[in-house]
């Protein structure tokens, strides 16, 4: 028998961690609505480290968090479109095979390690606005 | 850690065995430290007539660190807040390993009968509580017949 912490719980645990501010305050999340019980639908910042293709110095990002996370990964998107490595067709969705830090997903990660490695990402690829 | 603690199956058999009234504990799934937790609302609260869903967690270090614990219903209560988390002491600073799920299952179960609108997690719940509590325990009621009838 192995140890299993249950997803709403780890989500509840994420939150609070939220609450606090998590890392140097480059990225934040907080649920979409904070009535939603499953805790499916969560927001997401990153702050524009060019200070370039982002709206008002961040990037805002939407994260489904499903039944099966954390043993899944979370689905993550910008909610603008971005010429940017790593992005599927629709220049939003997040491949996370394509990031360093993502490609191997682990139940242990949390969305603040996922905007971290996002950050990272912004940082090296230099994202281009499409709109 | 191999396998599960004692302490732990030992509970599981005690409440089973001798369960709490009102109350009624299922494992979920495989995971025997994940419980399902369905409560009936108080007699003489605005939560009667109600069935409660709770889920319950024992952290690895349980019995060092209490349960976790939420409602999944819906509640119109000033110690309890959107997401279901409980405002009680047991199950923060006043945790004590001689604690267990039944004590703590009661005492959600009191706080039911007694809301505490001195000590909230729901502002807006207290503060109706407090200026207007006879409108505050007919919208519990009417939360409980929506949201929660059995």
């Amino acid at each position: 028998m192995y140890f299993v912490e249950p997803r709403n719980f780890v989500l509840l645990r994420e939150l609070e961690q939220a609450e606090k501010g998590i890392g140097d305050g480059r990225c934040s999340y907080g649920l979409k609505t904070p009535d939603d019980v499953m805790m499916y639908r969560w927001d997401g910042t990153i702050f524009d480290p060019h200070h370039s293709s982002s709206e008002n110095g961040f990037y805002a990002l939407e994260i489904y968090c499903g039944d099966d996370y954390p043993k899944k990964p979370p689905t993550v998107s910008f909610t603008q479109p971005l010429r940017m490595p790593g992005l599927r067709d629709d220049m939003c969705t997040v491949d996370f095979s394509a990031i360093d830090g993502l490609k191997t997903w682990k139940a242990s990660y949390g969305m603040a390690h996922v905007l971290k490695c996002l950050y990272n990402h912004i940082v090296k690829h230099k994202p281009r606005s499409l709109r | 850690m191999s396998g599960v603690p004692k302490r732990i199956t030992k509970e599981i058999e005690r409440l089973n065995r001798d369960p709490v009234p009102g109350i009624s504990v299922e494992i979920i799934g495989d995971n025997i430290r994940y419980f399902s937790v369905a409560m009936a609302g108080p007699s003489q609260s605005p939560y009667e007539g109600g069935l409660f869903k709770l889920e319950l967690f024992l952290p690895e270090d349980y019995p060092m660190v209490p349960p976790k614990v939420r409602f999944l219903t819906k509640m119109y209560h000033p110690n309890i807040d959107k997401l279901g988390r409980i405002c009680l002491d047991i199950l923060k600073d006043k945790w004590s390993p001689a604690l267990q799920v039944r004590t703590v299952l009661l005492s959600i179960q009191a706080l039911l009968s007694a809301p505490n609108p001195d000590d909230p997690l729901a502002n807006d719940v207290a503060e109706q509580w407090k200026t207007n509590e006879k409108l505050a325990i007919q919208t519990a009621a009417e939360w409980t017949a929506k949201f929660a009838s059995a």
